[in-house]
């Protein structure tokens, strides 16, 4: 397979769970690098079934998936991890350790690091997230928006040329979700990122691939795939009010306002 | 939600606070054992008053303390009302048919006084640092490694899954299952504790993915150094000898005076 220098290639990926639920039908999709690619659709399109595929966390039934040239099998899944970060929807399940900076320093001690650089990834992670200060915290005492910040600086710390975030606004206050929005925007990294939120993706995405009952049903520019009501409408998403207002012009806005 | 954070004290300053954690733990618990082992309830006494000076010395909130005592209470009341009418020996009064001994009212008494001791020395111990130094503690002792991820990851989720039980009742009680019992509320509440089971279940799943998308490999290690100095082992090495000093005084005394 050629990858053309790409990343991400997916080619006709189908995933079904053990209870039968086809999650993934024949997904393909190619990720160019640097790219800001939104992964759109309602819930249970399949948005979460893919990511935890792109990092090996579920092993492929049928098709093929190759991760910064390597194919995804068990002799490469080790060092794909270490380059490709996934944050989790839900924190309580990405912040395991008992502080911040253990939580943090976790992937780069795995990644054996010496102590120095450990302690020099956790610094930065946390200045990258905006959080410094927090080393010590416990994650039972922090706020939602900043338990989230957390989850994204413990994949951070690894220094990953790609990230993978499942609904990384979810359940975020409009403050709290235009702070993450802002600092999405500041990563430097290859990300996909899995939402509904379609105007945070307008604002952080050049691209968009809709998913719906585990298919793809639609690839290409956020501008094209996201302003139009009538896509979005018929894959159960909501139509932002700025979409509705300027149809296809939202995205000028959007990009102006955040 | 309320927390129950043993290490709520943690900030503040003592001498047990600025005891290093390894040899803290280390040495408080050899003053637990040593006072476990004991059988004189003479010298019991002495280390029930040491473990309350100890307490003093910590500087942690008694109202704290004596709010944690309670269950222990609970536990030592029933011992000291069954144990002297179960146990034989030299009658000293009796109830109907049970006899209430002086064997056994001093056998209730050395576990109460043990009990006592044992649970008031968690506090200098536990009680001056966060947690978090505990298990740090854990490690540096080449404790198994997997004994400390146990203890790791059952304080983090202990507050989540707290949380959870209690959005569980909440929504129980929301649909009106309340004070009347009848079968169908019973069913319910079976059903809603599956659903947390099965809900438990589910979340180790993720965390263990979250675990090994990081590159977990069987083992979890933390960074930080504690650094022990003399007067951590000045403090150790008096804990200890106070231990070693009580069942001195138990021998002596059990020859010079005789055993009880
Ligand atoms: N562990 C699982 N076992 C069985 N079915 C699952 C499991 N996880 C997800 N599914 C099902 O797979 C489909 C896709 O789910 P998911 O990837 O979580 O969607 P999304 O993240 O887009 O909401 C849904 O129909 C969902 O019910
Ligand atoms: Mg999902």
């Amino acid at each position: 397979m050629k990858n053309n220098g790409k990343p991400m290639v997916v080619r006709n990926l189908s995933y079904r769970y053990s209870d039968g639920t086809s999650a993934l039908e024949d997904v393909s999709f190619e990720v160019s690098n640097g790219d800001s690619v939104a992964l759109v659709g309602p819930n249970g399109a399949g948005k979460s079934t893919l990511l935890l595929h792109l990092n090996g966390i579920l092993s492929k039934q049928t098709g093929s998936i190759e991760i910064l040239g390597m194919p995804l099998e068990r002799k490469n899944v080790g060092s794909i991890r270490k380059r490709v970060g996934l944050v989790f929807q839900d924190p309580e399940d990405q912040l395991f350790m008992s502080t911040v900076f253990d939580d943090i320093a976790f992937g780069p001690i795995n990644m054996g690091l010496p102590e120095e650089q450990v302690r020099e990834r956790v610094r930065w992670a946390l200045t990258e997230v905006g959080l410094n200060g927090y080393e010590d915290r416990c994650p039972h005492h922090l706020s939602v928006g900043e338990k989230k910040k957390v989850s994204v600086a413990t994949v951070l710390s690894m220094g990953p040329e790609i990230i993978l975030l499942d609904e990384p606004t979810s359940n975020l206050d409009p403050l709290a979700r235009r702070r993450m929005i802002e600092m999405l925007k500041g990563l430097r990294a290859t990300k996909l990122i899995a939402s509904h939120n379609i105007e945070m993706l307008l604002g952080i995405c050049d691209r968009a691939i809709l998913l719906d009952n585990g298919r793809v049903v639609a690839d290409g520019k956020t501008a094209d795939v996201l302003t139009d009501p009538e896509l979005l409408r018929e894959h159960g998403l909501e139509v932002p009010m700025l979409v509705k207002l300027f149809g296809s012009d939202a995205l000028d806005v959007i990009r102006e306002e955040f | 939600m309320s927390h129950f954070d043993i290490d709520e004290y943690a900030y503040l300053e003592s001498p047990f606070h600025s005891f290093d954690p390894r040899a803290k733990f280390v040495s408080v618990l050899v003053l637990m054992f040593s006072i476990v082992l004991l059988n004189d309830i003479r010298i019991l006494t002495a280390g029930l008053l040491l473990a309350v000076a100890l307490v003093l010395i910590s500087r942690i909130p008694l109202l704290f303390v004596m709010g944690r005592l309670k269950w222990v209470a609970l536990f030592v009341l029933a011992v000291v009302i069954v144990l002297p009418f179960s146990v034989s020996g030299t009658a000293l009064f009796s109830v109907g048919a049970l006899t209430f001994t002086k064997e056994g009212f001093l056998q209730a008494l050395v576990i109460s006084v043990k009990a006592f001791s044992v649970v008031l020395l968690i506090f200098p111990m536990l009680a001056t640092m966060k947690f978090v130094s505990f298990i740090k503690a854990l490690e540096k002792l080449h404790v198994p490694n997997r004994l400390v991820q146990m203890i790791t990851l059952t304080y983090r989720y202990i507050f989540v899954l707290l949380n959870e039980i209690q959005r569980t009742l909440r929504s129980i009680e929301s649909r009106g299952y309340g004070k009347r019992t009848s079968i169908l509320g019973l069913k319910n509440l079976g059903t809603a504790i599956g659903m947390l089971l099965v809900r438990s279940y589910e979340r180790g799943g993720r965390i263990f993915d979250a675990m090994v998308s990081r590159g977990y490999n069987g083992t979890m290690e933390t960074l930080r150094e504690f650094r022990i100095n003399s007067k951590d082992w000045a403090k150790a090495a008096s804990i200890v000898a106070v231990a070693v000093l009580l069942h001195v005084a138990a021998f002596t005394s059990s020859i010079y005076l005789g055993a009880i």
